[in-house]
């Protein structure tokens, strides 16, 4: 009786949690597949569902391009952070040397950094060197938060990469640099795909930059909320819509690739 | 092996391009965003217009000539408190009942993660369309269990409502942070206390609880931290209002500096504040996670 009533406790402990956690997605969903009469009956949850919401978002709103200007963004600075995070990572899990510590504790307290403040500097300085509102701009300021991720989470790919394949290598006569173009980078491909994911998640998400450093040609998806207050007050509709869209590319890695979400953002909690 | 590889000056070349990167994009803004937060400049105005006030700006607002400076330092505080407090017994329980779940454990760990992978915007406009007045799905839940509807965005309840988003957002991560504690923790003293007969709660309290301690008090401080700085959804919920209801510090400074005032340099003042609030505590996070390193 008693271990009976604990399974109950804890299906009913599993049903809160999901209710709390995923109910808020389900909800937008529903919101953005509702004609505008049924918006206003909350407790219906049959109903004939309708795209037209999205259609009004991305043909009369233009959603189109700041899906276009956060793919660009997100990719761009993706790749860039790969590219500049992975020598840290790789030399970081291969060698001991003074300063190590400094180095893993800098990348922490980059993770940590209120990085809402860095909106006035970057506003000022993209100001005097006229790149506002540019997608280079949020490629390059993305680097704050992708860079030490990537640092992170990519040396503990190397680190399961034994070391004896460099050391091959290395008696063959390659220089360090070679051995790990050569060698190493492709041995952590799948390593490099699932930090680069993640990465593209992050930049994809980022708002506080966007909405101080964009106005009209850089403009990234979830900034453009802002359009759909009009005079006659939020329209529900179309702006769930484009949370949809916003968090589409999300659902489908957490459909497709649910693990690289998972090790993604254990490893982004486990940060020191 | 490492030393044998190693060679003089080789590792840290590695480091360079991060380095630099981290360099230029973040301890050069934030020495320029010293330096602005000691001019006057206003937003629209030419660079070159710009006054130099030096500790002015502080001044002004350590000083009681702004008032609503100190009442953002308070719902900062009283946001990160409400945050970290839910979001921890929260966190907890979800991390104790995915380490017991094994059914469909991954599934339920996928939604707990979502809000993580969610923009915090697009987070706020979520439960702004749950909060709203007369279509929410809040209201009606209430409405018809009591028969009333509530204004939860209003100046009484405000605060509360924009933590309870700030807890979804936070304690996905908690939960990581606790399952991942919880599957490191060593099993013998729990099969000693089960054979002797204690209690889940016995258990709980005298033998994860304190096992946990040093785990608890990181996160605790990754998660004030955290909340300090959150920006996005509360912006999307209500902008810092109604009046200064949820006006907590990055409110106040995009308000001073990009809002109905526009002057930036008191604005990067304000910033400079959090940034310093934010370095102490990370200081005290990073001297008690050494600790049990050391010993």
């Amino acid at each position: 009786m008693r271990r009976r009533l604990l399974t109950a406790a804890r299906y009913a402990g599993v049903g809160g949690v999901l209710l709390f956690f995923g109910f808020p997605i389900l909800w937008m969903v529903l919101t953005s597949l509702k004609e505008r009469i049924y918006l206003y009956q909350p407790g219906r949850w049959l109903f004939p569902p309708t795209l037209d919401n999205y259609v009004a978002a991305l043909t009369k709103y233009g959603i189109l391009d700041y899906v276009k200007n956060s793919a660009i963004v997100a990719t761009g600075n993706t790749l860039l952070s790969l590219a500049v995070g992975v020598t840290a990572a790789y030399g970081l899990s291969r060698f001991a040397f003074r300063g190590r510590d400094a180095v893993a504790l800098g990348i922490l307290l980059a993770r940590l950094f209120p990085t809402i403040t860095l909106v006035i500097p970057f506003f000022v300085l993209a100001f005097l060197l006229r790149l506002l509102d540019t997608h280079i701009l949020l490629i390059l300021i993305y680097l704050t938060f992708n860079v030490p991720f990537v640092v992170w989470a990519m040396r503990a790919y190397f680190d399961d990469i034994p070391r004896e394949i460099e050391e091959a290598a290395l008696v063959d006569g390659c220089s360090r640099l070679t051995a790990f173009l050569r060698c190493i980078l492709p041995a952590a491909r799948p390593g490099l795909f699932a930090t680069g994911v993640m990465c593209f998640i992050l930049a994809w998400n980022e708002f506080n930059y966007a909405l101080f450093l964009t106005s009209r040609v850089a403009k990234t998806v979830p900034t453009a909320i802002a359009f759909f207050r009009t005079e006659r007050g939020i329209l529900w509709g179309e702006v769930s819509a484009l949370g949809v869209i916003a968090i589409l590319p999300v659902l489908v890695i957490a459909a497709l690739a649910h693990n690289v979400l998972l090790r993604g953002f254990s490893l982004e909690g486990s940060q020191q | 092996m490492q030393n044998r590889l190693a060679m003089r000056g080789e590792p840290l070349r590695w480091v360079i391009p991060s380095a630099l990167a981290l360099f230029l994009l973040i301890i050069i803004p934030v020495a320029f965003l010293l330096y602005v937060s000691m001019t006057g400049y206003e937003l629209g105005f030419p660079w070159g217009d710009r006054t130099f006030v030096g500790l002015g700006n502080y001044r002004d607002l350590a000083g009681g000539s702004d008032y609503e400076f100190w009442i953002s330092v308070r719902r900062s505080v009283a946001y990160a408190l409400l945050v970290t407090g839910g979001s921890l017994l929260l966190g907890m329980g979800v991390a104790l009942l995915l380490y017991q779940t094994i059914r469909g454990r991954t599934f339920v760990t996928l939604v707990v993660i979502m809000p993580l992978a969610i923009s915090h915007a697009i987070g706020g406009l979520m439960w702004k369309l749950m909060y709203n007045v007369e279509f929410g799905i809040l209201n009606y839940a209430l409405e018809s269990v009591t028969g009333l509807r509530a204004n939860w965005l209003s100046d009484a309840t405000a605060l509360y409502a924009v933590a309870v988003v700030g807890i979804w957002m936070a304690a996905p991560f908690v939960t990581l942070f606790f399952l991942a504690g919880l599957q490191s923790l060593p099993q013998a003293p729990f099969e000693a206390a089960r054979v002797e007969g204690a209690s889940a709660w016995q258990v709980f309290r005298h033998l994860t609880l304190p096992m946990l301690r040093p785990i608890i008090l990181v996160v605790t401080l990754f998660t004030v931290i955290d909340a300090l700085r959150s920006f996005g959804a509360i912006y999307l919920l209500t902008e810092g209002g109604p009046g200064v209801a949820t006006l907590v510090l990055p409110l106040y400074m995009y308000r001073v500096g990009f809002g109905y005032s526009s002057i930036l340099g008191k604005g990067a003042a304000i910033a400079f504040v959090l940034i310093l609030l934010t370095m102490t505590l990370a200081a005290v996070l990073v001297r008690m996670s050494r600790r049990p390193r050391e010993v």
